[in-house]
């Protein structure tokens, strides 16, 4: 039990100073964190049309279907709200039903320019993944004129794999970014 | 009066983090959400100047990377000002040993002692509950994954130890001439077999959680809170929690600030276990 | 000695002058015709030497490259002639020589217009499909979205050609993001109303249709 013990302490200390040298020089992350950015502006834009009563059902649901293929399977949102500590979860597929069939009559879905991108960290499957914070503002109306606002802080779970695929006969190298889970608050603000 | 002392807490809480620019598709003032600490993993980089004013990753080499002089200005910034106490003396002195120029102290996602504390609710026989999960950062061959160490859960606590006359239950010396035939009145009375178990025996609970979730008695129904407790300032303890609120002191910040020695240190982790030894 | 045998002796004698003679008049015959062949010989290898030259020269004035297969088989020709003349062998050395340069320069000549012509409908097939993405893009209405769609999806040999996007470049080593298709790229363009890279290269089928793009991200 000792020698594993002796071994565990010396994997953690070598992986403090491993992790740093392990892989992505910090240009690349940069052109990673662009990447995954890329992908959550993806999803804020699809959220916009999904959400949006001006988009039409057929588009509002050939856009679920994109949004959905930006996760992993069985990715799910976790939602809580002001003055609950309840947390319900959705798998994403489900939220975003749920969110083309809000009855409001007008809906606007904005984003503020802020996100915050985490380091990426090794899983014990060979991938990366890491967490990115941004914050969505929501205003509903209904057909009677009543607003419904509310600003919330999604904390969007990034998974990061190196592939390799071939094209056309030759072997490309690509990343493959995929959200996973989904912290979704409502905010103070 | 309150529009002067609020344009006074601005102005002091907003000092490194502000960002007064709005761009993009919004609408409202950002500075706010550039002031609070959004994730763990932030407070650990502006702990050690780790992140610019904007939250861009700082590395070895780049202006304000680990800078003690900012660190002074900056710590203060990540203490929970509207909910907590912090003895100011307790606190200088946290914040100077921290930010030593000879000996700085920086946090380590990584290998550091640190570790999270996760209330549950959960249904014990169809009954509400609370329960206590303790996990820590366990590093693998291959990068590094959470895990399970400790569980505290009140029902289970009150299954053991809870009768002061067991302490003089035993089982003779010469029980074995017996074949231990006295194990019957041991177990007709299962209310305090524990008391029969070796010096110093403490129940593991993580064991019977697992159990009781196999056998379906129990029931996880979602996270309460969570918080994280940090030994890795030498002679200090403190711990973190997130704050929704609006204003600039918000997200992760330091909840509690101690300063204790190795036996006071073993005394709260007891505490913090809800253990006694 | 009788006379009878003097006689005898002396018609042998003229029989054998006779013959004698003769044979140095059919001698003389030949040679003269010997001669006459060896002359007409002459004059025709002297016209073959001064035709094989001419063709030659003319093979080597040549300033253009309209001529290479033309010259070539006149070169072989004059080859052929078997001619020994060592002014005519030079010549032919000279003039394979040329016509080896004018080969080499013909290739050249015929690459770079290869490569201009490329470069020309690249050039205005990537302002094409720049323009049509950044069109697709900027339009707001969904039905209009989905004929810009429809108008550029020909200009592809199919709606599954893969559309590989640069992120970033370090030492030569590319990183791409992961492969699409031109038609989920399309509609990717229509919803998130943002074209945010350049036509890095193109390859086409021998139809002229483009069987394969590679972006660049711009950011």
């Amino acid at each position: 039990m000792k020698k594993i013990s002796i071994i565990i302490f010396l994997l953690g200390v070598f992986n403090i100073s491993t992790f740093a040298q392990d892989d992505i020089s910090p240009e690349r992350k940069l052109a990673i964190d662009s990447l995954a950015m890329e992908k959550i502006r993806d999803l804020e834009k699809y959220i916009a049309i999904i959400g949006s009563k001006e988009t039409p059902a057929s588009e509002a649901q050939r856009v679920i279907e994109r949004a959905t293929e930006l996760f992993m399977e069985e990715s799910e949102m976790g939602v809580s709200k002001l003055g609950s500590d309840k947390i319900n979860n959705y798998p994403v597929r489900e939220y975003f039903q749920r969110l083309m069939a809000l009855n409001y009559d007008k809906v606007t879905i904005t984003w503020f320019n802020i996100q915050y991108i985490s380091d990426l960290e090794k899983m014990p499957d060979g991938r990366w993944v890491g967490v990115i914070t941004i914050y969505q503002r929501f205003e509903g109306t209904t057909k009677e004129g009543l607003k419904y606002k509310d600003t919330t802080k999604k904390d969007i779970t990034v998974y990061v794999e190196r592939k390799q695929t071939q094209i056309s006969g030759r072997t490309i190298g690509f990343w493959d970014v995929l959200l996973g889970d989904v912290r979704v608050a409502e905010t103070k603000k | 009066m309150r529009k002067y002392l609020l344009l006074i807490l601005i102005l002091l809480n907003a000092g490194l983090f502000v960002r007064a620019q709005v761009i993009g598709d919004l609408l409202e003032d950002e500075s706010v959400l550039y002031a609070e600490t959004k994730q763990v993993n932030q407070f650990f980089k502006r702990f050690n100047a780790e992140e610019d004013k904007d939250g861009n990753r700082l590395y070895e080499g780049d202006p304000g990377f680990h800078d003690n002089n900012l660190r002074e200005v900056s710590l203060p910034m990540i203490f929970d000002r509207e909910t907590s106490y912090f003895n100011k003396n307790i606190e200088e002195k946290f914040i100077a040993d921290v930010t030593d120029k000879k000996n700085p102290i920086y946090l380590q996602f990584h290998g550091g002692e640190w570790f999270a504390e996760v209330v549950i609710y959960a249904l014990y026989y169809g009954r509400s509950a609370e329960a206590h999960l303790f996990l820590k950062l366990q590093e693998e061959e291959v990068g590094s994954k959470w895990v399970l160490s400790r569980v505290y859960f009140e029902p289970f606590n009150a299954l053991f130890f809870d009768n002061p006359s067991g302490v003089d239950k035993f089982l003779h010396p010469m029980s074995h001439e017996l074949d231990f035939m006295n194990l019957t009145k041991v177990f007709r009375d299962h209310s305090m077999v524990e008391y029969y178990a070796y010096d110093n025996y403490l129940p593991d609970y993580l064991s019977i959680f697992i159990y009781e979730m196999k056998m379906n008695h129990l029931k996880f129904e979602g996270v309460k809170k969570v918080k994280f407790h940090f030994f890795q300032v030498d002679q200090f303890y403190f711990m973190i929690e997130e704050y929704n609120r609006s204003g600039f002191n918000n997200g992760w910040l330091i909840s509690k600030l101690a300063e204790i020695d190795e036996k006071e240190k073993n005394n709260l982790l007891n505490t913090i276990y809800h253990e006694s030894n | 000695m009788n006379l009878t045998v003097l006689k005898r002796f002396s018609k042998v004698l003229l029989i054998a002058i006779l013959m004698a003679g003769t044979a140095g008049m059919t001698g003389c015959k030949k040679k003269k015709e010997l001669a006459a062949a060896e002359a007409a010989a002459a004059a025709q290898l002297a016209e073959d030497i001064t035709k094989a030259t001419e063709m030659l020269e003319g093979i080597l004035s040549d300033n253009t490259l309209d001529n290479i297969d033309k010259n070539e088989a006149t070169l072989e020709m004059v080859k052929s002639m078997n001619l020994q003349d060592p002014g005519v062998l030079n010549l032919i050395i000279k003039a394979q020589e040329k016509l080896d340069a004018d080969r080499l320069a013909m290739a050249e000549l015929l690459e770079a217009q290869r490569l201009e012509e490329e470069r020309r409908l690249k050039a205005n097939t990537d302002n094409v499909l720049n323009k049509q993405f950044a069109a697709l893009t900027g339009e707001q209405d969904f039905e209009k979205s989905n004929t810009i769609i429809n108008n550029i999806l020909p200009m592809f040999t199919s709606t599954e050609v893969p559309v590989l996007v640069i992120i970033s470049e370090e030492n030569g080593m590319k990183d791409y993001d992961k492969p699409t298709t031109i038609e989920k790229y399309l509609n990717y363009l229509k919803d998130r109303k943002a074209y945010k890279a350049e036509v890095e290269n193109i390859v086409y089928d021998d139809s002229g249709k483009i069987k394969e793009l590679e972006l660049r991200k711009i950011n």
